[in-house]
């Protein structure tokens, strides 16, 4: 998401993602701040702790980011805010992993491509598949997690215009190939 | 391991985008450190910064924590 200032950046970035998740939630959404730094700020929902999400089958949703803000002197709105790490994760309603999509380049885990873990509680214990095995993927947007818990999870949107909603937020953020 | 409350439905769909103060993000550091694994926000700093993680850096709940840790401590 770019703007003329950092704090316009990171408004036009945070009011995306709060579109998008008022689809299923009305949990707050949490940024650390929009000042230029070397550091990457932080970014949660509901203080990192699951959210609960109305479907028949109790469901949460976990949603932890990273972004800086960077200058980009070439664009028009030369300030531009781009998700440095994620970690998208829905869970029952033990807390137990269903599906973790993440991204955290910056860790101590040999993995910093994106990828997805199943969680230990949705395989048997003689599977091939492991809870700790990294499924590569591209960028998965926060949109593409929501539409998940809609479409495949049952959730119950907050908002008839939700399919709407999630293609124009990720539309917004997509400017950038490597937002997400 | 996370526990998931029960959600009241809402009749506003919007969501509030809250900019946190440095004191804020470090509650919501200590609060999750104490959720996820049962120790202060400190110890987990503490036991990160010596490696004790580095065995299964992985596990979900410490990927919570550690992408929570305020990025200036």
């Amino acid at each position: 998401m770019t703007g003329r200032t950092p704090q316009e950046a990171v408004k036009a970035w945070a009011s995306s993602f709060q579109q998008a998740l008022s689809c299923i939630t009305g949990a707050r959404f949490n940024v650390d701040g929009y000042r230029p730094a070397d550091r990457p700020y932080d970014a949660d929902l509901n203080g990192g702790l699951a959210v609960p999400l109305a479907a028949v089958a109790r469901l949460g949703l976990i949603a932890i980011l990273r972004y800086r803000i960077m200058r980009e002197a070439t664009s028009r709105d030369p300030w531009i805010v781009r998700i440095v790490t994620y970690h998208y994760s829905l869970v029952d309603d033990t807390g137990r992993d269903i599906v973790s999509y993440e991204w955290h380049p910056e860790g101590t885990s040999w993995a910093r491509w994106q990828h997805v873990h199943i969680g230990r509680a949705m395989l048997r214990d003689d599977a091939r598949l492991s809870s700790r095995m990294h499924l590569p993927t591209g960028p998965v947007p926060i949109e593409d997690v929501i539409r998940l818990a809609i479409v495949e999870f049952d959730v119950r949107p907050r908002r008839p215009d939700w399919a709407a909603v999630l293609q124009r937020t990720n539309r917004a953020r997509a400017e950038s190939p490597d937002q997400s | 391991m996370a526990t998931v409350a029960q959600e009241p439905d809402v009749e506003d769909p919007g969501v509030t985008v809250y900019v946190v103060t440095p004191e804020e993000r470090w509650a919501i550091f200590d609060r999750a450190a104490r959720h996820y694994l049962r120790m202060s926000g400190e110890e987990f700093i503490r036991a990160w910064d010596a490696g004790k993680f580095a065995e299964d850096p992985d596990q979900p709940e410490i990927v919570r924590v550690f992408m929570l840790r305020p990025s200036d401590r």
